[in-house]
């Protein structure tokens, strides 16, 4: 259990390189597409935050993984895995449900990889509160994602609560990017001791 | 009448006779919601400069200047001044005090350093009765010049209400530096005033609702380490920390028992959260809640017997009570809006809470069995109501919409005297007890 993430995800990557870059590529494209369709049709409307992976976590892995390993973990995967929730709700909504469907199929690829869902709340409520609520969203990413067939041992759920915000917009505009669970990649030794 | 002492050798020879005073209460009549004040005056007296003490400012006047903002901050006191000043050497007059309307007099005397401490002699009169209620000599070190008037004060406050003082205090927070998103946080402790703020940690992945130990001398507070939302117990003096080993599951908002001996935490796993307890000693863990949905916040009764929480078991956040084994559950708040957060008196008799209403969140405080509910703060954004030793007044976190600092409030049990501690940013203030 204790082998490198590095070696691992490099022999995986290794083996899928070509179809691996090349899904990227249109992935990153895609994106692009969309979000410039996005700002044409509704200028005022923000813009969820980009994906994902956050600085940290990043520097955490450098340790256990090249960093051009780490890129192509990265390019693998550039659809947004960041989920809204209504207020004071963890149910999950029908955009919720695909982002997490899209992340189960890239997860059943790489079965070396962990993930660590992070639920956040808005600033409305009170802090242990929102503690809670941030555990129930994290929680029922890592139901949707048990149904579709990602081992419970891979996925650690934790909470922060409001402590991370997303965005600092006062009203509805802040408080909708808020209110959300993240899937982030975390180190093959970890994250396993958490169901 | 004019009464006039040689003050030093008068408060010496008075050091004995003290005692027998001690614990009789004086006159402040305290009912619900108002105060009769107590005129009091502090009186100004210099002592000269001290290295170390004060910034190089006159020792006597700094020392009665925070004396008098420690009893200003509070709803019991009203400060009267003789716009006099006396010398280090002079005889203290009282006649003064008593024309400008003050019933008793502080003095505090720095009387110079002796083996490296600062010697400070903090006497209370009554004007009228020409009498020395007490005194009492503090020694400091000279670093340490404020906790000397804070003891005084507290002196004061304890000999005027019966209640332990609140000003040799701190204040636990988790302080925040820069923009809303992304903002830095560190664990940090700060004298109750606002000054000395200090980090006690630092480069954590996350601080959240940090608590003193009933010592003082250790912090419990939520991490997250490895992936995983976790206790994190530390020692304040040695700078030692140590994860807690508990079920899996998201740890949030843990609390000492009053003795020390335990925590109390809820859990949330699988989308319940439910309140746990922990003997800190042998690891053993105690389920207390079991009911669907939302338990937090617990927060022990002075004695230990009860723990007051919050629960969404009837629909939105209400606070309920149960015996510290889990019995016996039953719902106080009741009314317009949510209520959470609670916090039990450590003088007992009320519970403070965050109120969830149309306007946002705000401070209340209601008695034990939840009558005479009345909120006490404005918002927008008040939350983590911690009560000062006293029970008389509460410190509390105020966020506002937007990209806005966090501010740290304190605020008088009967909702006076509301201030910022203007000094820091931070949230999730943690009141200590009186320090030894």
């Amino acid at each position: 259990m204790k082998r490198p993430f590095a070696r691992q995800l490099s022999r995986g990557t290794r083996v899928r390189s070509h179809s691996s870059r090349d899904r990227a590529g249109w992935a990153v494209i895609g994106l692009l597409l969309v979000l410039l369709l996005a700002a044409c049709q509704r200028p005022t409307q923000a813009l969820p935050p980009s994906p994902v992976f956050r600085m940290e976590a990043e520097e955490n892995r450098s340790e256990g993984m090249s960093p051009l390993a780490w890129v192509r973990a990265r390019a693998f995967y550039s659809g947004p895995a960041t989920v809204y929730f209504e207020h004071d709700r963890s149910d999950l909504s029908e955009e919720g449900r695909a982002v997490l469907d899209r992340l189960a199929a890239w997860l059943l690829d790489h079965p070396e990889v962990h993930v660590s869902l992070q639920g956040h709340a808005d600033e409305s409520g009170t802090r242990a509160y929102c503690f809670a609520l941030g555990e129930q969203r994290a929680a029922a990413m890592r139901f949707y994602l048990s149904a579709k067939g990602i081992a419970g041992t891979r996925l650690s759920v934790t909470s922060f609560g409001k402590e991370r915000l997303a965005s600092a917009a006062p009203g509805e505009a802040g408080a909708r990017l808020n209110r959300r669970g993240e899937a982030v990649l975390t180190d093959i030794t970890e994250g396993n001791a958490n169901p | 009448m004019m009464v006039m002492m040689r003050a030093w050798p008068a408060l010496l020879l008075l050091l004995g006779a003290e005692a027998a005073s001690v614990g009789e209460v004086l006159h402040v009549d305290i009912t619900e919601g108002s105060a009769s004040r107590l005129p009091v005056a502090v009186a100004e007296m210099t002592s000269g400069t001290f290295p170390g003490v004060a910034e190089g400012h006159d020792a006597g006047l700094a020392l009665s200047g925070v004396i008098r903002a420690d009893l200003s901050g509070t709803d019991l006191y009203r400060l009267v001044t003789a716009e006099t000043i006396i010398g280090a050497d002079e005889h203290i007059i009282l006649a003064p005090f008593r024309k400008a309307g003050a019933q008793n007099l502080v003095i505090g005397q720095v009387q110079g350093m002796r083996d490296g401490l600062l010697d400070y002699v903090c006497s209370f009169y009554d004007v009228y009765s020409e009498r020395l209620e007490f005194s009492r000599r503090i020694r400091v070190m000279p670093g340490q010049w404020r906790r000397a008037a804070h003891k005084c004060a507290d002196m004061v406050f304890t000999r005027t209400t019966g209640d332990p003082g609140h000003f040799d205090t701190h204040i636990l927070y988790v302080a925040e530096t820069g923009p809303k998103v992304g903002r830095g946080r560190s664990l940090a402790v700060m004298d109750y005033d606002g000054v000395d703020p200090t980090p006690v940690a630092q480069s954590e992945e996350l601080f959240a609702m940090p608590r003193f130990s009933p010592d003082g001398r250790q912090a419990i507070y939520m991490s997250h380490v490895g992936s995983r939302s976790r206790l994190m117990l530390r020692d304040l003096g040695s700078g030692q920390s140590r994860l807690l080993s508990l079920p899996p599951g998201v740890p949030v908002a843990p609390r000492f028992s009053p003795d020390g001996r335990s925590l109390a935490f809820s859990l949330g796993q699988g989308g319940e959260t439910d309140i746990y307890r922990l003997d800190i000693a042998t690891g053993a863990i105690l389920r207390l809640t079991d009911s669907a949905g939302v338990d937090t916040s617990p927060c022990w009764s002075p004695d230990g017997s009860r723990i007051v929480f919050e629960s969404t078991r009837s629909g939105r956040q209400q606070i309920y009570m149960m015996a510290a084994d889990g019995s016996d559950q039953r719902r106080i708040s009741f009314g317009e809006g949510a209520s959470a957060s609670p916090a039990w008196s450590p003088r007992g008799g009320y519970i403070a809470f965050t109120h969830i209403g149309a306007d946002g969140l705000r401070i209340g405080v209601m008695k034990e069995d939840g009558s005479r509910s009345r909120l006490v703060s404005n918002g927008p954004l008040d939350d983590s109501p911690s009560w000062a030793p006293s029970g008389r007044a509460l410190s509390f976190e105020r966020g506002h919409p937007g990209d806005g600092p966090s501010e740290i409030w304190m605020i008088n049990r009967e909702g006076t005297g509301a201030r910022r501690i203007a000094s820091v940013d931070g949230v999730a203030p943690d009141w200590s007890g009186v320090r030894p």
